[in-house]
Formats: structure tokens, sequence, C-alpha cells
């Protein structure tokens, strides 16, 4: 039993090396298998694996891959939305993946995509710290990189296509300053946030400085992580805490839409004794808005993000200069802006 | 009376620990011992605890189930796609019958299939989820102003918030179910001893197949008042909820091995978590330093209960000897 | 006795037929790159699997490697950049041994299952991590460290390397070695082990220290490989490596096991993963898809005993005709 099992593992070897040594890194360039089929059903053993995926129609000029974070998201669907529209405009196919949070998805994924030899790469990273071996691939195989969403410290994008979340705090804080600076309340503020990510750290401080600034006070910061129901007890706590509290802003709309939910169970009105704002203008916070128990929300461009992702691949292509808003961290920002009950009509 | 003492020891240990949190809590943030706070930190703990009562019956069993937390995501969804097209009674019965299906499925892997439950528990979770994202479909569905459906979380009757009054009913049934059945004596000697259980006649299958759709029925339970908390279906809820579940029931005192439950340690514990949760929350303390405590609290629970078994032993056998 | 006894290696039956079909199948699979990379994600899980096949084999788990990952990634990467590459190599080898002594201690002496002390800690070290670090991520910047992830030796991953040494190294230990014998004993009878004098407090000990070694290693490659340590790494890593050793046809109930399964295991483990990438299957499916696999494999031994039945009764029915 020991000699079979050294011939065996030695002839699996065998095929590795040999088939790894003659194509190497050969650009061949990748069926472009973009048929979903799911394979629920096969095992391994029974080879009946029928290839139902089409061959990749001549019509096709390449493939334009979205990885993104975490596709389970409203915010990520329409920012895939947006590129697959896009690159098809363009000629392009698309194709996704999601990294479900994971940054060793992340990385896997991204380096089966590269190794398929598509025309772009589109990523939206899980963990921005861990995309250096991206990169690393992306430049080896001559494949260009462009971030949205989500910045890097490391270099090897074309461009990043975000927006300025800082800023967006900032609007945030503004609004609320305007909002409510006739009324008599306590200018207390509390923040429910995401921890770990810096995409919500940086609205939270924004949000910070600026009514801090109006002199205003931010009596509590909690981690909402990003689950509704997370947030829900934070809110809760929050009022336990400091029943004055007249303003909450949550760094995503389910939490903002779960905190109003917790104020009114509280037997405070939303909207009226606390207001509560959210963040990314998801379909489902439109509601609360007009029924005014979220006070508002900042919108993002995600389609807008995703469809300028693509033009800067096309311009990159045709060899045109890409302008940037900032320079050395090659950042181009989009739009955001306030919806309130006055404007929520028009951007439903 | 001593011995009345000793024999729940466990469990009044536990209750002082409690007590002395919330007062050194309160001492920190005098709003911790407000009405409001107390109300909220029972709903909080009926959230785990009704699902805790069916785990415990389930370690009684000899069995545990780490699919919980993907039922919780299922009904989630289920619920609120239900609710809005035909109704809310519709919606209930459906969530229901998703626990039944849910809680055979994984006893007769177990059963059949001859799995353990590790492993079995392991894979449903992994296919529930499944199930529960591609139902979703990357949305999270919003169940708006369903008042009925509010009623579940929000609701009070004479005053008590309906949560609290479903875990006490929970309760009560678990412990009548527990102590003055027959049901209850199988239950408990088949995770004692399952050989033995069979050749006197018990049909260990068909016990082991209860015991998970009793989970799988307080996970939904627990997944309805969730749902009505936040009013909304999201297929991505519950990751952790399975472990929290296990720690509260173990913490509580309920044996592994089976053949012996605790519900009074069971809900004891889960106060004690929520005490804590809330605690932390209302201090504005990092909520991985929470994790961080609910983890040591349970290596020094778990020591003192080895150290108090190895007493038990050397007793024994010192005993055995005369 | 030259007799291949196909079904314990089954796995590597599986992993042939698979590869040839992929070959065939898919240009991009053929690719050199491609075939590294799954090298590469095999060794990823594979170490860590190693030292979680000495524990299912002792008929015990550890759910905590995940948190451990964690924890070691912060501290290793942490002394980096103060102490430089080899000392901070040995001293993440030497904090994962001392928390395997931690898991080990209160599992071997305070009598704990092992289930729940790993529960506790999976909560605890990831905790631990967050206190060390605050949720920050550390950025390693040294090349040669980088290396160890992402490098190659010719055409073989740096990873894949040092999986099989370890693996080579594993095999030699569980065959050959008075211990390996300790450990297959003791996942199948521990009164035995007793009874003939084997200190089973210590091979328990000593297996969770081996796998906190390995788990350090895995680390190294881990946070080589994504160039950063974080606090959020490795959720699911549990998870993977026991699925590893469960797919290579070691049973959760213990006593008998094989490295060389193991290894190809997480080969197939990898190649599977990277077909579905290759397909683009959607990830919802991918969950379910693995989840299907998980339940084939831990319903192998049912299987064999389906397959034995009807060959009884196949025998059977020839000598009733004779």
């Amino acid at each position: 039993m020991k000699k079979v099992k050294k011939i065996l593992a030695a002839a699996i070897m065998m095929i590795f090396v040999f088939q790894m040594a003659a194509c190497g890194s050969s650009g061949e360039s990748a069926e472009n298998e973009a048929a979903q089929t799911p394979e629920a059903d096969s095992t391994e053993a029974d080879s009946a694996k029928t290839d139902s995926g089409s061959e990749s129609s001549g019509s096709s000029k390449g493939i334009i891959a979205y990885s993104c974070y975490n596709m389970s998201w409203e915010y990520y669907v329409t920012l895939a939305k947006g590129i697959k529209d896009a690159a098809e405009a363009a000629g392009y196919e698309y194709v996704e993946h999601d990294q479900q949070s994971d940054q060793s998805i992340m990385i896997q994924g991204c380096t089966d995509l590269l190794n398929q030899d598509i025309a772009c790469l589109i990523l939206t990273p899980a963990k921005p710290e861990a995309v250096a071996t991206i990169y690393e691939t992306a430049e080896a195989k001559g494949i260009p990189v462009v971030l949205t969403d989500i910045s890097t410290e490391a270099q090897g994008y074309l461009a990043c296509l975000k927006s300025d979340n800082y800023e967006g705090g900032v609007l945030a804080g503004n609004y609320v300053i305007d909002a409510l600076a006739e009324s008599d309340g306590s200018h207390k503020a509390a923040m429910i946030t995401v921890d770990p990510s810096n995409t919500n750290i940086s609205r939270s401080n924004g949000f910070k400085a600026t009514v801090e600034e109006a002199g205003w006070e931010v009596v509590s910061e909690l981690s909402g992580q990003s689950e509704p129901d997370v947030a829900y007890s934070c809110m809760q706590d929050i009022i336990t805490a400091h029943p004055d509290v007249e303003v909450v802003f949550c760094s995503n709309d389910p939490m903002a839409i779960s905190a109003s939910q917790a104020v009114s169970d509280a037997g405070l009105v939303p909207g009226e004794d606390v207001y509560i704002l959210g963040y990314d203008a998801q379909t489902n916070v439109f509601e609360p808005i007009k029924n005014k128990t979220v006070l508002g929300t900042v919108a993002q461009d995600p389609y807008g993000m995703g469809s300028g992702a693509v033009d800067i691949f096309m311009k990159n292509l045709n060899g045109e200069a890409i302008s940037y808003d900032e320079e050395d961290t090659k950042i181009i920002y989009t739009d955001q802006w306030i919806i309130d009950a006055a404007n929520a009509a028009e951007y439903e | 009376m001593k011995r009345l003492i000793m024999k729940h020891s466990d469990n009044l240990s536990l209750g002082a620990v409690i007590i002395i949190l919330f007062a050194v809590f309160s001492v920190m943030q005098p709003n911790m011992m407000t009405a409001f706070n107390i109300k909220n930190i029972l709903v909080q703990v009926s959230l785990t605890a009704i699902a805790a009562a069916g785990m415990t019956f389930a370690y009684t069993a000899g069995v545990f189930d780490m699919s919980i937390g993907s039922i919780l995501a299922l009904v989630s969804v289920v619920l609120a796609k239900v609710a809005t097209t035909s109704g809310v009674f519709p919606a209930v019965v459906a969530a229901f019958v998703i626990a039944v299906i849910a809680g055979v499925v994984n006893g007769l892997i177990v059963t059949k299939l001859k799995i353990q439950a590790f492993a079995a528990t392991l894979v449903t979770m992994i296919l529930i989820r499944g199930i529960a994202v591609l139902m979703a479909n990357g949305a999270d569905i919003p169940l708006y102003s369903m008042e009925s459906i509010k009623f579940l979380s929000s609701g009070t009757i004479a005053g008590i918030p309906f949560p609290i009054i479903l875990t006490v009913f929970v309760y009560v049934c678990s412990y009548i179910i527990y102590y003055k059945t027959a049901f209850g004596m199988k239950l408990r000697s088949v995770g004692s001893n399952a050989e033995a259980s069979k050749i006197s006649g018990i049909k260990t299958d068909r016990m082991i197949i209860a015991a998970f759709t009793m989970t799988a029925v307080t996970a939904v339970l627990s997944s309805l008042i969730k749902t009505a908390q936040v009013m909304f279906g999201k297929a991505t809820i519950g990751e952790d909820f399975a472990l929290d579940v296990m720690t509260t029931v173990i913490l509580g005192g309920t044996l592994v091995t089976g053949g012996k439950g605790n519900l009074t340690g069971t809900l004891t514990a889960s106060i004690l978590i929520a005490v804590i949760k809330n605690g932390l929350n209302i201090n504005n303390v990092n909520s991985y330093y929470q994790q961080l405590v609910i983890g040591m609290i349970l290596i020094f629970a778990l020591i003192v209960n080895g150290i108090k078994a190895m007493k038990n032993e050397r007793q024994i056998r010192r005993e055995g000897e005369f | 006795m030259k007799k291949i006894n196909i079904g314990k290696h089954a796995v590597v039956l599986i992993l042939i037929i698979f590869w040839i079909v992929m070959y065939a199948m898919s240009s991009s699979f053929r690719l050199g790159d491609n075939l590294k990379s799954i090298l590469r994600e095999a060794s990823m899980t594979g170490i860590a699997a190693l030292g979680m096949t000495f524990i299912i084999i002792m008929g015990d788990f550890d759910l905590s490697i995940g948190s451990m990952v964690a924890l070691l990634g912060i501290v290793m990467a942490g002394f980096m950049n103060s102490a430089g590459l080899i000392p901070s190599l040995v001293i993440v080898c030497a904090i994962g041994v001392v928390c395997g002594f931690i898991n080990g201690v209160i599992i071997a002496y305070f009598n704990v299952p092992a289930f729940i002390t790993t529960l506790g800690t999976y909560y605890s070290f990831r905790a631990m991590a967050y206190i060390l670090n605050d949720a920050n991520t550390i950025i390693c910047t040294n090349p040669v460290f980088l290396k160890i992830g992402s490098g190659s030796i010719g055409v073989i991953p740096v990873p894949f390397i040092i999986f099989i040494v370890l693996g080579v190294i594993g095999c030699i230990v569980l065959n050959r070695t008075v211990y390996g014998r300790n450990v297959r004993a003791l996942g199948n009878s521990e009164k035995a082990c007793k009874i003939s004098g084997i200190n089973t407090k210590k091979v328990k000990m000593l297996a969770f220290m081996l796998m906190g070694l390995c788990t350090a290693v895995s680390t190294m490659v881990i946070t080589a490989r994504q160039a950063c340590a974080s606090t959020d790494v490795a959720t699911n890593f549990h998870f993977d490596a026991i699925t590893v050793v469960v797919l290579g046809g070691t049973k959760l109930t213990g006593g008998e096991g094989s490295i060389f399964n193991t290894i190809i295991a997480a080969i197939l483990y990898a190649t599977i993963s990277n077909c579905l990438n290759l397909y683009h299957v959607d990830a919802k499916w991918q969950r379910i898809c693995m989840g299907l696999i998980l339940l084939m494999a831990f319903s192998f031994g049912f299987i064999q005993q389906l397959i034995v039945k009807m060959r009884e009764n196949s025998q059977k029915k020839i000598t009733q005709n004779a």
C-alpha cells in the first residue's frame, strides 16, 4: 500500500511540474465561460460535468471583471449595474465576483480572474491593505486595475473612483446644524458607526468634527457592525444613557432605519424627539424619509462610479490622459448630496 | 435548607454575579437602573433565551444544533416576503413550517445518515444560509409599517412587552415538558445513554428528531421577534447566533455530554450575558471587549465546573473504596 | 498484503478524476499560473489541516484556530518591524504553542470538552487581538517575508513546499512514532488508553500544542500572502480546516486517519474552489455547492456501509440459489 501511495503521489507531482514548466505564464486567451452554471448537483466522482457554457462569442472584446466587497448590499448592486451597462455598451463581457467580506476570498478570486487574462479588473477591496499581491499579479500580466468606492494605500491602479467619505460626514454635519439651528434641543449628538471599516470611520470623523466645531457635543459612539439588530440595541442603549440626545448619525441606511424603529419603540417620536441620519440612499430609506422618521441620508453615486470606472479603462486603452481630483493618490471623487423629505420624490 | 443551596449553587453563583455586575454598571452609569433600560435588557434576553431553551433540550438529548443562525436568516427572509404579499398569518405559518422541516432534516441526517450532530448541523448551516441568500437575492426586504408584525417585538400585554411574555411562556412550557412529561424523561435518558435507552424500548431516533425540531421552533420564535424589531428581512443576520446561544446554554450549566439540562441556568446565563452587553454599551465600551469578557467568563465557568467534577470523581472513588 | 484499500484513499481517486476532467474541459485550468494558484491556496488551509488531523483522530475539535491566526498575525507583524524577520517568526511559533498549551491544559487537565474550550478561546483570542491592536491593520513590507506567501522556488509556490515538508514530518509522526500510535489509540478508546498506562493528558496537551504550531506556520503564510495583519482575518478558518480533514476520509469519531489524505483533500478543496471561480459561479451557489460537498464527505461512512450491505445481500442470494 505504501508503494502504491508513493507512485500516486509521484504521478500527481509530475503532472503539476510538467504542466507548469510547459505553459508557464503563457498568454493563452481564456475560454469565456461566462455561463453561471449552478454546479449544485454535480459530484466530482460522476464525470457527468456537462459544460454548458458557451464558447467565447467572436463579438466580445474581452472581459471586464468586477470583484466586489459584498454583493449582498444594494449599494454595490447598483455600482455593479453601472459597470455592467457601461461594459456591455463598449462591447465587453461582464463578469462578477463576490468577496463576501472575506479578504482571503478577495485575493483568491482576483488572482483566479487575473489568471484568466481578463481585459480589466475593477475592484472594491474588502481589505484595502491586502491588495499588494493582486497589484503584482496584475502588473505581471499587464492587466489594468481600477478601484471603486474604496481606496488603497498601495499604488498599482489606474484610478480610484470614490466618494469623499470625510466630506460626506461634513455634509451631514452641516445639514444637521442648519436644520436644527433654531431648535431648542440639547445639541447632543451620537453616532452609530461600523468599527473596523475605514469608510465608515471617515464619515463619522467628518460628522464629529463639523458638529463639534459648531458647539455640539458628541456623547456616544457605538459600533453597529453594519447589522440592523445590533444597531437597534445600540440605539436603545444610547437613549438609555443619554435620554436627551437630539441627533444620531448612522453611517449607513439599514442601521438608520433600525435606529428609528428603536426610537419609536422607546416611546419617543423619531423626527421630533430624536433626529436620525443615514448614508447611502438605499431604496428602503425613502419611505421613512417621506414619513419623516428618518431625517435624511447622504446619497452617493454608485452607478456613476461604476460607469466612470469603465470610462477610465477605455480612456487608458485609447491612450487619453486621465484627470484626477488628487494627483498623487489618483482619486476621482464622485458626487454626494443630501436627500431629505424635500427632495426625496425626485430621487426615488 | 443548606442542601437546597448546595444543589442550586451553580445557578445561585450566576445570579450573584449578575447582581454584582448590575450594581457596578449602575454606579458607572445611573441610567442603567431605569425601568426603560431594564425593560430593554429583558427584551434582549428574550432574543437568546427563547432559542436557548430549545437548545437546552437538544443538549439534554446529547446533540446540538449549529444551524440555528441560518434558520434565523431564512425565516427572516421568508417572513418578510410572505408578509408583504400574503399577509401576516400565512407568514407566521410559513415560518413554523420551515422550523419543522429544518428540525426534521437535521434529525434525519443525524439519525439516518449516522453523521454526528456537529458535522450534520455544520452542513445544514451552510445549506440553509445559501437558500436564504438566494431567496433574498441581494436585497433587504422591508416590512415598512406592518403594525401586526410590530406587535411581536414592541407590543405589550398589560404593560409587559410581548417578547418577555413569550419568554415566560416558553420557559414554563419547557419546565413542564422537561420535568413532568414522559417525553422529557425519555429525552434525558437518550442523552445520558443512547444504547441503554434503545434497549429499553425508547425510540431514540424519534427523540433526537424531536429535540432538533424543538431547537428549530424556538429559533424561529427568536427570529420573529428580531425581524419585528428591525422590520427587515435580511439574509445575513445571525452569523454568530448559534455560538451565542450555545455559550448561553453551556454557561448555564447544562452538560454537553447530555442527560442533564439546566433550564434555570440557561435563563440565568442569558440574563448575565445581556447585562454585560448592555452595561458595556451604556458605558460606551467597544463591542469587542464584550466578546472578550464573555469568552473569559465561559472559560472561567468551565474551569470551575471541571474542578468540581474532578473533586466529585475523587470523592466517589474514595467512598467506593470502603 | 498488496491489496489497496481504495476506500481509505478514495479522495486520491476523486482528485485525479477531477483534474483529468477539468484539464480536458477548460483551457484556463491548464494554465501554469492557475495550477500554481491552486497549490498556493491549498497550502494556506492545508498546513493548519495537518494539525487538525491529529486532533480529529484523537476525537476532539479545535474551533479557535481562526482567532489564533488573528492574534498571531498581529503579534508577528508587530514584532517584525522592531525585532526583525527571524525573531518575529520564532516568537510567533512560540506564542502559537502557548495558545495551543492554553487549549490543551483546559481540555486535558480541567476535563472541559474540546468543543466548549475552543469555543471560549474562539471568542477570547480574537478579542485579545482587538485589544492589542484596536481594529487597525498592520502592513508588512519586508520583502523576504512576503516571499513566504507569494513567492515560488522554480515553479512550485513556497507555501506548498512548506506544506509538503510539514506533511511528510506529520506523516512520519503519525505512523512511525509511539506518539502517533498513542493519538490513534486515544481516539479509539480513552478508557483503554488509561488502563494500558498511556498518559492521556500529555497526549492531548501535545496534540493541541502541535495544532498551535501548525496554526502559527499557517499564519506566517497567510499574513505574507496578504502583506498585512488584521484582526478580522480567517473568520471561517476552522471550518475550512475541518472540512479538509473530513474530506480526506478521516472520521470525526476518531481513531484513524491519514495525513496523506489530508494533503490530497486540501488540494482537492482548493481545486473545487478554483473551478467554481473559473466558471464564474455565483457566490450564492458556491456556498450551497460547498455545503453539498461537505455533506457528501461526511456521508462517506454511510455510503461505505450501504455498499457493504449490498454486497452482503447479493452474496446471500448467491449462496441461497446455490
